[in-house]
């Protein structure tokens, strides 16, 4: 019983620990769990061989107008790796620099030029992941914030033409899956 | 087990053999099969937590509540499995799932692990997705060891009783096979040994060990029965022998029965004749005593008056007439000297002897003495060998002594130079006494009519006599037990020998040749002063 203890007692600080850190970061809940599934994400989706230069090199996540989301993404992704290789977090001012992304997400996607850019990204083997909106913006993923939790849409004809591969355990978790051969659900 | 027969050993043996290696093969097997199946469980609950953890990793990472609860409905397909549970990172239970009613779940995660609780496996497992803890598994699953074990021991049970079936039915069998040879061999043995049965025999059934013993037996059985048989036959042999036997021994105690009988009969008669012999010998030794007594009185008679007639008349007779007279004279005196003789055997034939040790050389003497005084004249040379002795009546012996003597002196009275020994010598192998003389002898082819009464080989014109004297020795020695006999021939004298039972000779006899002379010049001068 003394260890079952001290088990309950590791999580409660871990939990407690997670919020301080939190806290400190100065990162509102939903900007941390945006950052970690953003992370999480790259667990689940298969690149093009001819998107890396090599084998060890890194995946680059672009970060678009969220200066908060980037921080937190660098920091949580610092040490950790996906599939051997490591995670790179870029801020990127414009979305015309979004050569090299493995990643890119667009905190807010007003703006005409933001669709000139994604029709040129649309072809491109990135991830696209924006937030829920009725721009009608391209993107493969896109944020919901549903009685205040955070999920996900994913667009499977958008992956397709990126040439992107999503496991269907991705998919399982999803919100809501939009494309021809997705689960009903 | 050690009075019991070997078919129950036997048996007992197989199922004590049967029993133990089931007892240990179902002992191994159920604890085996308990083992297998907690490690078999474990394995596989541990396994489903694992798979289940990689199935609900989305989930808890993208916090999906309802994607883990729909996935945990998916164990609804593995019924052992009675809840389960997924708890998030931070130990909060996201999602749950029971097969049956509601149960209480623990409220947080425990450690990795597999522990038994109250019948039930409980697993927990931690989901680890990219190097980091997303959360955790926990399984509940009913854990049916006793079941199990239920299950295993009937199984256990039924194996038994199909094994100590089978080893029942192998001992049946092995009954067959080995001890009903063995069993009907000892029958045979009880049969030979109770009753002397010898004619059963042992079936051979089986070509080991068991059946060489059958052969064997059954060869020395057959070895025995013939043995029996000329043992028998050899039996009824002696016992008919037996029988014979007895049969002759029966019917030879018969026959000597009947000898005995005879004899007896025999004896009898024999006893009856004696005592009629007896009878009438006593009849006739008194009727001839009275007779030779009676006619004397009537011979004296004729001799007194014939003798009176001669004196008183014998002028008026003449010469014829005397010669007449003096002729019946003779013949009356011989008749009287013949009844005296008579009356001498019959005395010595009914006397009663009295045996005492008698010299008889001085009898001998005595006797000689006698015969020179009624003949002074004669010139003789008498020689008698002195000491002898022997066991005999006085009386008797005296009397044929006297006749011997007598004899002798008579019948050498004609030669000259007379010449009568007296002694003893070796004679057909005896020693015997004997009476020498050198007188008229007799001729052998007469010498078994000697010892006759009445029987006379000379006239009484040649030699006096009645012919009775040596009836009257035989007599004598036949008392004594003795035996007489003769040697003589004709003109050159006569021997008679004669032996007693008892006779004795004294060692220190004096010299016969010397005492002879003495006896003879003794004699002869006398007889010449005579």
């Amino acid at each position: 019983m003394g260890l079952l203890m001290d088990i309950r007692d590791w999580f409660r600080a871990m939990a407690l620990s997670f919020l301080l850190l939190a806290n400190a970061a100065g990162a509102d809940l939903e900007t941390q769990i945006k950052a970690a599934y953003l992370y999480k994400f790259c667990l689940y989706v298969d690149w093009p061989v001819s998107a890396f230069e090599s084998p060890n090199s890194p995946i680059t996540i672009g970060i678009s107008r969220d200066r908060a989301l980037s921080e937190e993404l660098q920091r949580i992704t610092g040490q950790r790796q996906v599939k051997d290789r490591s995670i790179e977090v870029r801020y990127i001012d414009s979305l015309e620099a979004f050569k090299g992304l493995h990643v890119l997400y667009v905190g807010s996607t007003t703006g005409d030029e933001s669709k000139a850019v994604f029709a040129k990204v649309a072809m491109q083997p990135i991830l696209t992941v924006i937030e829920e909106g009725p721009s009608g913006m391209p993107g493969i993923i896109e944020f919901v914030v549903n009685e205040s939790r955070v999920k996900f849409n994913v667009k499977l004809n958008e992956a397709e033409q990126a040439g992107l591969h999503l496991s269907s355990d991705l998919l399982s978790v999803a919100n809501v899956v939009v494309g021809a051969n997705s689960r009903p659900r | 087990m050690i009075g019991k027969s070997i078919r129950q050993k036997f048996t007992a043996a197989i199922l004590m053999t049967v029993f133990v290696a089931l007892v240990f093969a179902v002992l191994a097997m159920v604890a085996y099969n308990l083992k297998n199946y907690r490690e078999n469980l474990f394995d596989d609950l541990s396994t489903q937590a694992s798979l289940l953890g990689r199935g609900v990793t989305p989930a808890l990472q993208f916090d999906d509540a309802r994607a883990a609860e729909i996935y945990l409905k998916l164990l609804i397909e593995r019924p052992n499995i009675d809840s389960a549970a997924i708890y998030s990172a931070r130990g909060k239970q996201i999602a749950a799932y029971h097969r049956s009613g509601r149960e209480d779940l623990p409220p947080l995660p425990d450690s990795d692990g597999i522990r038994v609780d109250d019948g039930s496996v409980l697993v927990f497992k931690r989901v680890v997705a990219n190097d980091e803890i997303v959360g955790s598994v926990f399984l509940k699953a009913k854990y049916r060891l006793n079941e199990h074990v239920l299950v295993n021991l009937s199984i256990a049970l039924g194996v038994f009783i199909l094994a100590m079936a089978i080893a029942i039915l192998m001992s049946v069998w092995l009954q067959r096979s080995v001890t009903r040879p063995l069993l009907l061999v000892t029958q045979i043995a009880r049969n030979v040994v109770e009753k002397g049965d010898y004619s059963l025999r042992a079936e051979k059934t089986t070509t080991d060990e068991i059946g060489n013993l059958v052969v064997s037996l059954n060869t020395m059985w057959e070895t025995l029965e013939q043995r029996t048989e000329q043992l028998e036959k050899a039996n009824l042999k002696l016992s008919n022998e037996v029988e014979e036997r007895k049969e002759i021994e029966h019917s030879l105690r018969a026959s000597e029965q009947v000898v005995k009988q005879l004899n007896v009969e025999l004896e009898q008669r024999v006893k009856e004749r004696t005592m009629q012999l007896e009878v009438a010998n006593q009849e006739l030794e008194a009727f001839s005593y009275s007779v030779s007594h009676d006619l004397r009185s009537p011979l004296r008679a004729i001799d007194g008056f014939s003798l009176a007639v001669l004196e008183d008349h014998g002028d008026q007779i003449g010469d014829s007439g005397k010669n007449y007279l003096q002729r019946i004279r003779a013949g009356a005196q011989r008749m009287g000297q013949l009844i005296d003789d008579m009356l001498k055997l019959s005395r010595v034939s009914r006397s009663t002897m009295k045996i005492q040790p008698t010299n008889l050389s001085e009898l001998a003497e005595q006797c000689f003495r006698e015969c020179q005084d009624a003949e002074p004249a004669r010139n003789a040379r008498i020689s008698v060998t002195s000491g002898l002795f022997a066991s005999c009546d006085h009386h008797l012996i005296k009397i044929a002594l006297d006749n011997l003597i007598g004899n002798a002196w008579k019948y050498s009275s004609r030669k000259n130079d007379t010449c009568i020994e007296f002694g003893m010598r070796q004679n057909h192998d005896k020693h015997a006494f004997f009476v020498q003389d050198n007188g008229v002898g007799f001729d052998m082819q007469y010498a078994n009519k000697l010892f006759g009464a009445f029987q006379r080989l000379h006239t009484v014109g040649e030699f006096p006599g009645t012919g009775i004297g040596l009836a009257t020795v035989k007599r004598v020695i036949s008392r004594h037990g003795g035996e007489i006999w003769a040697e003589a021939e004709p003109g050159r004298g006569a021997t008679f020998y004669f032996t007693l039972p008892t006779q004795q000779t004294v060692a220190n006899a004096p010299e016969p040749g010397g005492s002879d002379d003495e006896q003879q010049a003794d004699f002869a001068g006398g007889r010449q002063s005579g």
